[in-house]
């Protein structure tokens, strides 16, 4: 049989975004794939080096349009750290309640992308539907349903409206429900067994090796959590498990995500619970003045200032919905930071692409990428 | 922010078995392979403070002991295990010392920083058993800027270093694909270096109406 090499991408139903994967066909058999990025690089880092630190905070949305609430923590732990800012307990657990909400969401988006590239039609709608009403959730508090700028250097923008927790509760009852209804169509479904199991198998040792990260690490069985194994915010005073699978396969990863989002449900409760008790500030009292001001004007004498604030450098690592994020902010006592650098998970779980798709047939390469969960703004930046 | 310190065991790995086994209706059995359910024990760095940091130790002073030659500068930063500042010569037997023999099996992140001068390459390894980061950090002259790849180290390295190669212009040295990654073929600029303005919209449009 002859060997030829296919684009799938840039365009493509099963790239989720604008990204490109190369691959050598034998027949049905993939032989070899070669992704290739860049199609939505924005040069985000290179733009937080002339935006104040609130001001970044904006770019973050744009990272990841499924879970921005989780790029901009993950940018202002990094960078409180670099500017000795001590957030309150009460924004803390703000930031969690968003966290976990913004994970419910993203891996019910990823939930409707997955099953619709295996064709179920079904669950799609109720996934996309479900996602919307976490959506409204977000809306009734930042005021925006994808790009929130809500979060701050020292907290939050604002606290939750009242009666806020009470609706947040009611939806997490009616979710949980829900979770149980996703499982039911897909596990009797003979299609997404047949699509999903023993597909796309990596094993934990290579994903060790490859770098990858979040629920495809823990579907190998490696039960690597960072919000338990590296602590944060306020997750250590938070109780919940951490799910893992052996399958390593598509199926695995699903699973994965299923129960995590069950986890993600118990930890949004404990925290309502905890807001209920405990009003307080949600900003901190001392934010160093230049972080919230306004850049002057581009060009001017003025626009990169130093003032001989405190140096500093944060590094921040987190549990994102796709996998292990990171930040690292340099601080070089100037308005703007001089340097931020971002790891994005899905960026290396997608570079060892050639390591879970060769042996497997052409069909197979959306179910396995679909379990990957694709977010190409974060990949790119 | 509790950041990296804590070590309370919050939670136990939970593992997730398929649901009721999938009463297909007349349906092959066969699509539904038996799998396993069993629990399996997690073993995560969960010892106290004390002991962790004594473990900490022990580990720093076989580094130093091993690389005695290199003149390694350890320093302790909050929210890693250690800040280790080596030659750049040293790179590749330190990354594969502490893989083999640190347990750092997880590159994190690759990264740089120009400094003018001279520009900075940050590696962040991650290790279960420690269940922490380390910070490796080496400077290379901005005039000839290059250094050993870890790809062959870590597998995980090898976007990164891609990535390193064309925002900053540090050439890894036997890099088994070193391509653009993000930028487009042929692109000749390096954009996070300093040197490399951002001109914002504002300003362009005050240049072009001021006939500049």
């Amino acid at each position: 049989m002859s060997e030829m090499w296919i684009n799938m991408g840039p365009q493509h139903p099963m790239t989720h975004g604008l990204w490109n994967l190369r691959v050598k066909v034998d027949g049905e058999l993939v032989i070899d794939a070669v992704p290739e990025m860049g199609y939505l690089h924005r040069g985000i880092e290179k733009i937080c080096e002339y935006r104040q630190y609130n001001e970044v905070v904006t770019l973050m949305d744009r990272c990841c349009y499924v879970a921005g609430l989780a790029w901009e923590q993950l940018y202002l732990m990094a960078s409180e750290q670099a500017l000795g800012v001590e957030v309150p307990e009460r924004a803390e657990y703000i930031r969690v309640t968003c966290q976990e909400l913004q994970r419910l969401a993203s891996h019910l988006m990823w939930f409707a992308a997955f099953v619709m590239d295996i064709g179920l039609m079904a669950p799609f709608g109720y996934g996309m539907r479900d996602r919307d009403v976490i959506l409204d959730l977000f809306q009734s508090f930042t005021g925006a349903r994808m790009t929130y700028e809500y979060m701050r250097v020292g907290g939050v923008r604002n606290d939750f409206p009242v009666g806020f927790t009470d609706r947040a509760r009611g939806v997490m009852d009616w979710l949980e429900h829900r979770v149980d209804d996703y499982e039911d169509l897909c596990d009797r479904s003979d299609i997404f067994l047949k699509r999903c199991v023993d597909v796309g198998v990596l094993k934990a040792k290579d994903c060790i090796r490859t770098g990858i990260t979040g629920p495809m690490l823990r579907a190998a069985g490696v039960p690597r959590d960072l919000r338990r194994d590296r602590p944060y915010s306020v997750y250590p005073e938070l109780d919940f498990q951490v799910a893992v699978h052996d399958a390593a396969d598509v199926y695995g990863r699903y699973r994965v995500r299923m129960e995590e989002m069950r986890q993600s449900i118990r930890i949004v409760r404990q925290c309502l619970d905890h807001l209920d008790k405990r009003p307080g500030r949600v900003m901190a009292e001392k934010v160093p003045r230049f972080v919230g001001t306004p850049s002057p004007p581009p060009g001017s004498e003025s626009y990169i200032v130093r003032r001989g604030y405190p140096k500093g450098v944060g590094l921040s690592a987190m549990e994102e919905p796709h996998g292990e994020a990171m930040a690292y902010v340099v601080n070089e006592g100037g308005e703007q930071p001089y340097r931020v650098k971002f790891r994005s998970p899905v960026m290396v779980n997608i570079s060892a692409a050639r390591e879970y798709l060769v042996g497997y047939r052409v069909s197979d390469i959306p179910a396995i990428m679909g379990s990957v969960d694709i977010c190409v703004g974060e990949s790119d930046r | 922010m509790s950041e990296g310190g804590g070590a309370k065991a919050t939670g136990e790995a939970k593992p997730v078995g398929p649901r009721a086994p999938a009463a297909s209706s007349g349906a092959s059995p066969a699509a539904v392979p038996a799998r396993s359910d069993k629990a399996r024990t997690v073993v995560i760095a969960r010892a106290s403070p004390e002991v962790r940091e004594r473990a900490t130790q022990e580990m720093m002073t076989r580094l130093k002991e091993r690389f005695l030659g290199e003149n390694l500068e350890i320093t302790s930063r909050p929210g890693v295990l250690a800040r280790v500042r080596f030659p750049s010569t040293a790179v590749l037997p330190i990354c594969t010392w502490l893989r083999d023999e640190g347990t750092f099996g997880h590159c994190a992140m690759v990264a740089g920083i120009d400094w003018r001068e001279t520009r900075e390459v940050l590696y962040h390894l991650w290790s279960d058993h420690f269940s922490a980061y380390i910070e490796l950090t080496t400077r290379v002259p901005s005039s000839d800027p290059h250094l050993e790849s870890v790809s062959s180290v870590w597998f995980g390295a090898n976007w990164h270093e891609r990535e390193v190669w064309e925002m900053l212009g540090i050439r890894f040295d036997h890099h088994p694909d070193l391509r653009h990654l993000l930028l487009m073929e042929g692109y000749k600029f390096n954009p996070l270096l300093k040197t490399f303005e951002l001109h914002e919209p504002e300003e362009l449009e005050v240049k072009a109406r001021l006939g500049r």
